[in-house]
């Protein structure tokens, strides 16, 4: 703008409206207390002593009615999520029933819209870590639709898409994540917000990898790694374990190992208990496919029990069909079986996808005849963590050849 | 009667307010055409959501002017349409 054009207007303003200055302050003033109050000890302590189904409960509790209050309620979602998921997914149906009895004063209405927004975006975050990938939109829907008319918001707008773009890419809906993605960059550029920009492109890197692009997805790692971003340790230790994972796809398996171990690390360091374990999944995978498949057995099976001990029995399922799969190179087919039996067992139980259920009795059936390999409990696995986001795909074992691989398609 | 440290707090809502509201006005005015009283209702919407934001914005000055042009898009947008 020319400067003489600026001038002329700094003499026309005549200053913010009437009050403006005034309820600015007290706004700014009272949050600061507020987020001083929250911080405190008094919701950390309420939490901790209330378990997850007491959790609603805690919607009539003064000490959680206030703006400040509820945004740290943000901040224990993000902790309860690495390690319990299902709480996580309570605390924010917490947050949504206290943002919809917010009272307004003295925030802006457009803080009210904002909060719940975060709301509604941590109960979709929630569901994606469950795995109700739909659940996960659903709820990130809602939250767009009250951000969408506030362009004041748009930059939250960009960050609930960051979200959706998760969920969209774990739903293999690559083309929609990316324009998000890329719509959302735009908008982090233009907000100076370098954390989520960097976020943003490792979601970019995380499509080329579901798309099988493993080398181009590991340069868009190794770059972010190499830039001078400020990168946050949780997102530095998903970044070397997504690394890991495409070099293990590679085959280059020394810088597999040494990123698994560098995340499994630093996952440790942050106390994020459940990426540990996925972090050892990914090590114990590595193991077998690089031919230590006595090594991956006893490596894995720890993992498997922690995946059920935290009721991810989708995870420990996949975790167990890599033990089936170390089994069988090493001809433990009695183990083997005996393995598919139980997996079986646990998503009867747990009521995951029938389809899944009809593939591991596929596999179970073949092992039990001897007929089953090591190509076959890989293609089941892949079938089933398929069934995420396709889950009416029909298992087709008229293509698997027990004993050999899958022909290319 | 306010402790020193919350007249210190208040002072310094205050500052920011003062700081930013002219310039935020401007950009209504000058690159959206708003008459002065709707660009100073819209910088004055986009300081009090910056309160809430605060643990999300990594540059302030940044933060508030690409608010500030994506507010005043919107209602450009919004008038359009009417």
């Amino acid at each position: 703008m020319p400067k003489s054009k600026t001038l002329r207007f700094r003499r026309r303003f005549k200053g913010p409206p009437a009050g403006a200055l005034e309820a600015f302050a007290h706004a700014y003033y009272q949050l600061e207390n507020e987020r001083r109050v929250a911080a405190g000890g008094e919701i950390d302590a309420l939490l901790q002593k209330t378990p997850t189904e007491k959790l609603p409960e805690l919607v009539e509790h003064p000490a959680l009615r206030p703006f400040g209050a509820l945004e740290y309620l943000g901040k224990i979602f993000n902790d309860a999520l690495a390690n319990d998921p299902k709480r996580a997914k309570a605390v924010a149906e917490l947050e949504i029933s206290l943002a919809e009895n917010l009272a307004q004063p003295p925030y802006h209405n457009l803080s009210i819209v904002q909060i719940r927004a975060y709301a509604w975006r941590d109960l979709g975050i929630a569901h994606r870590a469950l795995g109700r990938l739909q659940e996960s939109l659903d709820a990130f829907a809602v939250a767009e639709t009250g951000l969408l008319p506030h362009g004041a918001l748009d930059h939250d707008l960009a960050i609930v898409h960051l979200s959706v773009a998760v969920t969209l890419q774990e739903l293999e809906r690559f083309d929609e994540a990316r324009k998000l993605l890329a719509q959302s960059k735009r908008m982090f550029i233009q907000h100076a917000d370098d954390q989520r920009l960097v976020l943003a492109t490792f979601s970019e890197g995380v499509i080329l990898q579901r798309s099988k692009h493993y080398r181009e997805a590991r340069d868009v790692y190794k770059n972010l790694l190499s830039s001078s971003a400020k990168i946050e340790p949780p997102v530095i230790a998903a970044v070397h374990r997504v690394i890991g994972l495409c070099s293990t796809e590679l085959g280059d398996f020394p810088d597999a190992e040494a990123n698994l171990r560098r995340a499994i690390a630093l996952n440790q360091q942050l106390a994020q208990t459940i990426e540990v374990t996925k972090g050892k999944a990914a090590l114990g995978r590595l193991f077998i496919r690089r031919g230590d498949s006595a090594d991956g057995i006893t490596y894995l099976r720890p993992i498997r029990r922690e995946f059920l001990r935290h009721g991810l029995i989708e995870e420990a399922g996949i975790c167990g069909l890599e033990i089936v799969e170390g089994m069988l190179a090493l001809g433990n087919f009695t183990g083997a079986e005996m393995l598919s039996r139980k997996i079986i067992a646990e998503f009867m139980k747990a009521g995951l996808n029938k389809r899944a259920i009809s593939a591991l009795g596929y596999l179970r059936e073949a092992i039990a005849s001897s007929k089953a390999s090591t190509a076959l409990a890989s293609t089941v696995r892949e079938y089933i963590v398929s069934l995420r986001t396709t889950p009416e795909r029909d298992f087709l074992p008229r293509q698997l050849t027990v004993s050999g691989r899958l022909p290319e398609s | 009667m306010r402790s020193k440290n919350n007249t210190t707090s208040v002072d310094h809502a205050a500052a920011l307010y003062n700081q930013y509201i002219a310039e935020l006005s401007t950009i209504g005015t000058s690159e959206f055409q708003m008459t002065p009283a709707e660009a100073g209702q819209l910088a004055h919407e986009v300081l009090m959501v910056s309160i809430t934001s605060l643990p999300r914005i990594q540059d302030m000055r940044a933060w508030l002017t690409a608010s500030m042009r994506s507010a005043a898009a919107k209602a450009q947008r919004d008038r359009a349409k009417v």
